[in-house]
């Protein structure tokens, strides 16, 4: 009888294992498989590239999967992102680098208020919400630049650009500082917990006495923050702004998020796991391409594996019940 | 010929940590009531669920009239003649009453024929003796009718068994009459009833047989007619338990709360009355008299058109939960599922969120004073977890129930609400609560009780408000009431 059960104790620890690491594991499983057949997979300047591709987009599925956990999720990042890079650089070549960087961050903070405002007080529905800023906040942008990119010449920008420690630029380096941050912030504060709270079941969050509103506005506080970082970033990286950068944006770091296994649901979840969504990402596209898939063949792949992700996510939920 | 309709064999189920059934026979004669009893945790639930299909056993078998049979599912379940209310409900927040009567199980119609339906419904609900528009969202719903629209699922099916999963745990008096008029006339048409019920006074009413579990064992198979009620406490406890309502000796000192006049068009007609240091306030009445209601303005989580609020002689303004909490109010809601417990928290987490402040050093949280509060706890109010860190969906519902109390225990409010507290707990853990709750008030905290157990508001309250359609009626000491004393009032 006793043994029976241990046995089976067992068994479930594996099986519930399994579920929770399935995506670890066939990640693992695919690197080996790349270093193995294709030995520039395995090289410095091909990991550092990696890294530095997903440190961008990486900041915003931080947001993003605070966002999903708050029971939310923001579109507009994309558009909030693509505004950062044109303002910036134009703002850098006419006040400066300094104005420029602080400007920047406070239009992207400014565009979250706006969205949390019409979500968490006059309580529309964050997809029509976001869907509408993110139309309005596109327009915006192709209206400043007149739709051609703009370029920047600014020294200090090009210098930090050029900044890199064996390799590892800037980028890479406060993607690692925000993981810390929100790591600490999600697990480890009232603010976080409260979060969790909000997404996981907001009547009961609201019946606790949690200010549920304040965080359903700061979400998106959060989300335009750091689409105006990352777009700053990449300003960084390619001295230009562009109202077509991080179009992408947003459904990137939804794929991250789910990939990682943040559930849709909300309530759950962690930017510890966003990483590995986003490694998911980074070394499955990098690798078709060093395996030679074309570009557009990539997007439809990206798509699919969202699709089966989230419906893995759902069966493995109806599963559990 | 087997006179047996139903027999499960050896079933064993476990669970991450938890064996919930070791190996358990049980057997249900044809057209008898037959009552599954046992403390939180025991393994009701998990049987009725594996019987009706909806969880799967590790090992054992089952016989429905004599053959071996396989349930598959819950609509093979349905199939072959099986339904269930379910403990916690199953319903559709969004869909009507009628539509989640009709369209959940296989009756579902290709063609939904709305006028039938809804005639349908409002027959099935008129026959446990209540109309309400069955047009209307189950969301809106108080939770003692959401718990008559589950019943009324369960009746539309025409089972052979009905398992009943503590279906009266929200109902008053008046309404599980008409459930109880409802089993009788089931059983005369020859289905069998397994009912499930903390209440064992009500065994003793309807049911023919009572199996007892304890800790996933069968202890005990029973004849009613031979068995007492302090029997089969001792079976289900392993030992004799009080089940008195324990006494107090402090009186309650001075005035904390003061409500006056507080109105809300439809639902509150000028409620006024005082809430003293030390004191515990009954409030009793039938389902809907406004009891929720009341509590819920209290709290800050419903608005009031016109009166006010003074606490400790000045007047607060309530406009949200959050302020209930800062004028250290706190509230344990009625529906744990709904309004309580965030079901994919741990059972720490939802025990230390109303009170975070508590838990932190530096501004952060502190997992080790997190884990000494939930320990602290589980030890207190014996809830039955494998560990603090068990996700509360995975409890069995007095444990849920155990979890809400607590987190509002540690939320340290002065004025504690309990709408419904004891709703799902078993007999030993009830007069432990009590004992709690008389702790609470000789520290100088005071409580407003909500129940629809009378006994209970009786044997607890210093005083007792009495309820009718938003309207107090009159008030009693606690002391001295009785149950005909209170139904007075309400008919006057
Ligand atoms: N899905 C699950 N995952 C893990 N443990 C579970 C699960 N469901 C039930 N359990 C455990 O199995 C045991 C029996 O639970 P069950 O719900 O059957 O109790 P019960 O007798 O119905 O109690 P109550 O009177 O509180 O409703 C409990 O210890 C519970 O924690
Ligand atoms: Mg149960």
């Amino acid at each position: 009888m006793k043994s029976y059960s241990i046995t089976n104790d067992i068994n479930n620890k594996l099986v519930i294992f399994l579920k929770k690491r399935a995506v670890t594991v066939l990640l693992l499983a695919f690197i080996v498989f790349m270093v193995i057949s294709k030995p520039s997979f395995y090289s410095w300047g091909n990991i550092t590239n990696i890294l530095t591709e997903m440190s961008v987009y990486g900041i915003v599925a931080f947001a993003m999967t605070v966002a999903i956990i708050g029971g939310e999720f923001d579109l507009s990042a994309s558009s909030i992102f693509g505004w950062a890079t044109v303002f910036f650089i134009s703002i850098t070549n006419t006040l400066g680098l300094i104005p420029a960087f602080f400007l920047t961050l406070i239009s992207g903070i400014l565009m979250g208020m706006v969205n949390g405002f019409l979500v968490s007080k006059v309580k529309l529905n964050a997809f029509v919400v976001t869907l509408a800023t993110m139309t309005i906040i596109k327009g915006l942008t192709f209206f400043y630049t007149g739709g051609s990119p703009i370029n920047t010449s600014n020294e200090t920008l090009i210098a930090i650009g050029a900044f890199n420690v064996a390799g590892i630029t800037l980028t890479p380096i406060i993607f690692v500082i925000a993981l810390i941050v929100f790591i600490l912030i999600l697990a480890k504060t009232r603010f976080g917990r409260n979060i969790y709270a909000t997404g996981g079941n907001y009547h009961v969050a609201k019946l606790t006495g949690i200010n549920v509103d304040y965080y359903k506005f700061i979400i998106f506080v959060i989300v335009g923050f750091c689409s105006a970082l990352a777009g700053i970033l990449l300003c960084v990286r390619v001295q230009a702004g562009s109202a077509l950068y991080g179009k992408d944006l947003a459904l990137y770091a939804v794929t991250a998020t789910v990939i990682g296994g943040t559930s849709l649901s909300g309530g759950n979840g962690g930017v510890a796991k966003t990483v590995i969504g986003l490694l998911v990402m980074s070394v499955l596209f990098n690798a078709l391409t060093l395996l030679g898939v074309e570009g557009y063949f990539q997007q439809l792949i990206r798509g699919i594996v969202l699709i089966a992700v989230i419906i893995i996510d759902t069966v493995i939920k109806k599963k559990n019940k | 010929m087997n006179e047996y309709v139903l027999e499960m064999k050896g079933i064993t189920k476990t669970f991450p940590g938890v064996i919930a059934l070791d190996n358990v026979s049980f057997g249900v004669k044809k057209g008898e009531v037959h009552a599954l009893v046992g403390e939180n945790g025991a393994g009701k639930s998990t049987l009725m669920k594996i019987l009706n299909g909806v969880i799967k056993a590790n090992s054992g078998e089952m016989y429905l009239d004599g053959t071996k049979t396989n349930i598959s599912g819950v609509n093979d379940a349905q199939d072959k003649g099986l339904s269930i209310i379910f403990q916690e409900f199953n319903l559709i927040n969004t869909l009507s009453v009628a539509e989640n009567i009709f369209l959940g199980g296989l009756n579902r119609p290709k063609i939904v024929d709305w006028r039938n339906m809804r005639i349908k419904a409002q027959g099935l609900l008129k026959s446990l003796g209540f109309s309400f528009d069955v047009r209307r969202v189950v969301g809106e719903l108080s939770t003692a009718e959401k718990q008559l629209v589950e019943i009324a699922k369960a009746l539309s099916f025409n089972s052979k068994i009905i398992v009943m999963d503590e279906p009266t745990s929200s109902l008053t008096k008046s309404e599980e009459k008409m459930l109880f008029k409802i089993i009788k006339e089931l059983k005369a048409k020859g289905v069998t009833i397994i009912y499930i019920s903390h209440k064992l006074e009500e065994i003793f009413e309807i049911c023919d047989t009572v199996t007892v579990l304890r800790d996933g064992k069968v202890i005990d198979v029973n004849p009613v007619s031979a068995i007492t009620k302090d029997m089969i406490i001792e079976k289900m406890v392993g030992r004799t338990v009080d089940v008195e309502y324990p006494k107090r000796t402090i009186l309650p000192g001075e005035k904390v709360m003061e409500v006056k006049n507080l109105y809300r068009t439809k639902i509150l007609k000028n409620i006024s009355f005082d809430l003293r240091k030390g004191e515990i306030l009954g409030i009793a009445g039938l389902v809907g008299s406004g009891r929720t209601e009341l509590a819920e303005a209290i709290f800050g989580a419903e608005r009031f058109d016109k009166g006010n609020i003074k606490i400790n002689g000045k007047v607060i303004k309530l406009r949200s939960t959050r302020d209930g909490k800062a004028n250290s109010i706190g509230m344990v809601t009625e529906d744990r599922k709904e309004t309580g417990l965030v079901l994919d928290f741990s059972v720490t987490n939802n025990i230390t969120i109303t009170n975070l402040n508590n838990v932190t050093s530096q501004r952060i949280l502190n997992s080790r004073k997190e884990k000494d509060v939930a320990k602290r706890f589980i030890e207190e109010l014996k809830i039955k977890t494998p560990s603090h860190k068990q996700e509360v969906v995975n409890l069995s519902g007095g444990n849920q129930q155990k979890v809400v109390l607590a987190k509002w225990l540690f939320s340290n409010a002065d004025i504690l609400i309990l709408d419904e507290p004891t709703r799902g707990i078993d007999v030993g853990a009830k007069y432990e609560i009590y004992c709690l709750m008389n702790k609470l008030v000789a520290e100088g905290k005071s409580i407003i009780m909500i129940s629809s157990e009378l006994p209970e508001v009786l044997g607890m309250s210093d005083r007792i408000l009495v309820m009718h359609e938003g309207e107090i009626k009159g008030e009693l000491l606690g002391e001295s009431a009785s149950g005909e004393d209170v139904m007075q009032m309400i008919i006057n």
